[in-house]
């Protein structure tokens, strides 16, 4: 057996390791039936994407990554992942935005505002999905940013600066498509609508529905584009952007502007595909005729699909190296797919995804969303392959 | 080109599609329309719409339960707030006969006990006179009170979807959930009809069932909803809680029954603002709700109040319930002096 075929071995068996601690992550923290039961569905949703969010800050705005795979720092920079969640989740959200800023942030805040509906498990339910909007927002900028800015703009103010700089500079237009594409949904939680906080959702007109699901769905394919061409396609066309002078400001521009162009065909495109099984949705059908059910599952596609990017990277080294670049895109772009499609197949077959998980069977379940588990898994592989190096993988190519 | 059309050129032209077959199984294939009949008038009682009486111990046996996922089995759900839905549909036929079914059984035995006895629902199972219990899906609300109807009549005859776990079917065979507190001494000896998703079961000329198995709250999947051809006035669904979505009922019967072109109205729990929350896709229901015309929509149960109001604010034709719920001995912490909901005690004629 040569080494490359051999490593792919030991990668796919890492990648079934991994699997199996994400079972036990899923049934100890989230599972209906499990230990703690935080899928609610929207409480653990939104911790799992804040938790994925911290770690892509840390690695990739901060920098705080593991390349000689130290244990002892691998293990610190977990232990400070895991308490900037409680920070971020419990302190800054519940008990500092929500109590002195944004009211729905907060679960209690919502609760001692009183009104239609304002008892705890919805108010948890409310704060639990802007905090997942915020955390989208973010997640399609930082992609984005980086694209754009690479590692050129203050770079020689060192690591640290640099990251705060970055932050800052990501979290201002993060703010802003989330005030423009989410917040009109949140503040229409609430009966009757807070019209006087935020607009009635505008989308509506070509969305048909009021739900930000579709702005969601977009987004997501757009995060997707961006780190396949991170990933898959090394950098380019982003790559051909240049980085000096206006372009700091104009490279991120349009790699914002440029991405949401093409994540929107892509939604469209993928919108299509399941109008040719689905049917049309129509305005007020539930379940796989609903409107919001379709934007929700493109952006649950593109979950399966990040997924399936970093499956390929992290566990089998981006394969293959050796060929022509366009025949690497390739190549990568359709394992890509394969990888997503066969992740999609999993999470809903009734004999194994079903029972893996312990959801309930069935498709389009208004409870269930197979982004908090591809988040879960995205989270449990960036902390193995940037926080821990790849630990067996990484040192036995090196 | 209208966003609508864009979206057809894509999808015909969507090479990936042939790789989707395996991820998205339901093909769209040739239908042809069921011929369910017709009948003269339906008329439903409301015997109990209260499932439970406090939305808030509710929602926090849930949350505390493991959310909106669990299995309603290992709940320990308090007692004290279970009350129970069902219903009693009377079906007029062409030629002015009449049949009666019970739709539902209810969830917390003394309650159902005392719904079935103040309308005479006990002597109606004990004669014969309702022979079919028409069980919409399997939550606890709507069959953990099974014992209170096999108790007047263990022979009745039961439609259900075919979406039951072991633990539904021990209840029905007999059974106690302690923790949860279901418990049926009175073993179900008669015919168990359990309804699969693939046909269109007819159980009188103008009624029928169609199972929707779509996955829903508390670990249940499927609901049985049943469709009635009111002749010269159109398609009524009547249902439990509606989880399939009340347009997608109606989008189905003008797809599949003859008949079903024209809507004519609504009965039923129809799941929106369940906890009297809002969520903006309640609204594409108001706004959707409109193209089919329906003439009369009665709602209860798990619709919520606050879209039942909305609903009616915007036109839609809610039928108005009465005060006749004050006179049961326990009533709704959210019923409310508008009366939009078909409350205990109500009926309402198609």
């Amino acid at each position: 057996m040569n080494e490359t075929k051999s490593n792919h071995l030991l990668g796919f068996a890492l990648l079934l390791g991994t699997f199996a601690l994400g079972w036990g992550v899923w049934h100890v923290f989230f599972a209906p039936n499990g230990i703690l039961k935080l899928y609610t569905p929207m409480y653990g949703f939104a911790l799992i994407a804040a938790y994925f969010l911290i770690v892509v800050v840390m690695t990739d705005v901060f920098g705080l990554r593991n390349e000689a795979g130290k244990p002892a720092r691998a293990l610190l920079l977990t232990l400070v992942s895991f308490l900037g969640l409680f920070v971020l989740f419990y302190g800054f959200f519940w008990n500092f935005l929500g109590r002195f800023g944004v009211t729905y942030f907060s679960p209690h805040a919502i609760v001692a505002a009183g009104g239609t509906g304002a008892e705890f498990y919805n108010a948890r339910e409310n704060s639990s999905l802007a905090i997942v909007y915020l955390a989208a927002s973010f997640l399609w900028i930082i992609p984005a940013w980086r694209a754009g800015v690479g590692e050129e703009l203050w770079h020689e103010c060192g690591r640290a600066k640099a990251g705060i700089a970055n932050f800052f500079g990501i979290a201002f237009f993060a703010g802003l498509a989330y005030l423009i594409l989410f917040h009109p949904h949140v503040t229409s939680l609430f009966y009757p609508a807070q019209t006087f906080a935020g607009v009635p959702p505008w989308w509506e007109g070509v969305a048909m529905t009021a739900s930000a699901y579709f702005n969601l769905g977009w987004l997501l394919t757009a995060v997707f584009l961006l780190l396949l061409v991170e990933s898959a396609w090394e950098g380019r066309p982003a790559s051909l952007l240049p980085k000096d002078g206006m372009w700091t400001i104009l490279s991120p521009s349009l790699m914002l502007a440029g991405s949401a162009v093409a994540g929107y065909l892509l939604f469209l495109g993928m919108e299509a595909v399941m109008n040719l099984f689905w049917e049309e949705p129509f305005l007020g059908g539930s379940y796989v005729d609903a409107p919001y059910f379709r934007h929700l599952h493109v952006a649950e596609m593109s979950g399966f699909f990040i997924m399936g990017l970093v499956i390929w990277r992290v566990f089998f080294r981006n394969a293959p190296g050796q060929l022509p670049p366009m025949a690497r895109w390739v190549v990568r772009t359709l394992a890509v797919i394969a990888i997503g499609l066969l992740l999609r197949w999993f999470y809903y077959s009734e004999g194994i995804g079903t029972a893996f998980l312990d959801r309930v069977p069935g498709l389009a379940q208004p409870d269930d969303t197979p982004l908090a588990w591809t988040l879960m898994m995205l989270s449990l592989m960036l902390v193995y392959d940037r926080f821990f190096n790849a630990y067996l993988l990484r040192e036995k190519t090196r | 080109m209208k966003r609508r059309t864009f979206l057809k050129c894509l999808g015909t032209s969507a090479a990936a599609a042939t790789a989707a077959g395996v991820v998205f199984p339901t093909a769209v294939g040739a239908q042809s329309k069921s011929d369910i009949g017709a009948c003269r008038s339906i008329k439903v009682t409301v015997l109990s719409e209260t499932s439970w009486f406090n939305n808030d111990v509710f929602k926090k046996d849930i949350t505390d339960g493991g959310g909106a996922s669990t299995n309603q089995y290992t709940v320990p759900w308090n007692r004290e707030n279970s009350g129970g839905y069902s219903a009693l549909i009377e079906v007029e036929a062409l030629d002015g006969s009449r049949r009666k079914f019970l739709m539902d059984t209810g969830w917390n035995n003394d309650w159902m006990d005392y719904v079935f006895q103040r309308h005479g629902i006990d002597k109606m199972l004990a004669s014969g006179e309702i022979d079919t219990l028409l069980l919409s899906h399997w939550h606890l609300d709507h069959y953990w009170g099974i014992e209170s109807t096999l108790k007047h009549n263990p022979k009745i005859k039961i439609i259900a979807p075919n979406t039951h776990y072991p633990e539904d079917l021990q209840l029905l065979k007999g059974a106690e959930f302690k923790v949860a507190g279901a418990k049926n001494t009175v073993p179900h000896q008669g015919e168990l009809l359990l309804v699969d998703d693939k046909t269109i079961h007819a159980v009188v000329p103008g009624l029928a069932i169609k199972q929707f198995d779509v996955p829903i709250l508390l670990r249940v999947r499927g609901e049985n909803v049943i469709y009635a051809n009111i002749q010269g006035k159109g398609i009524v669904t009547i249902t439990g809680c509606c989880h399939p979505g009340l347009l997608t009922l109606y989008n189905f019967a003008k797809r599949n029954i003859v008949g079903g072109d024209q809507t004519y109205g609504c009965y039923g729990g129809l799941h929106l603002s369940l906890f009297e929350n809002w969520d903006p896709k309640f609204d594409d229901i108001i706004k959707g709700a409109q193209s089919f015309k329906p003439e009369k929509m009665g709602c209860n149960h798990c619709t919520g109040w606050a879209w039942a109001e909305k609903a009616a604010q915007s036109g839609l034709p809610i039928v108005k319930g009465t005060d006749t719920y004050k006179s049961y001995p326990k009533i709704s912490s959210v019923a409310r002096g508008s009366n939009v909901f078909l409350t205990n005690g109500d009926t309402v004629i198609f």
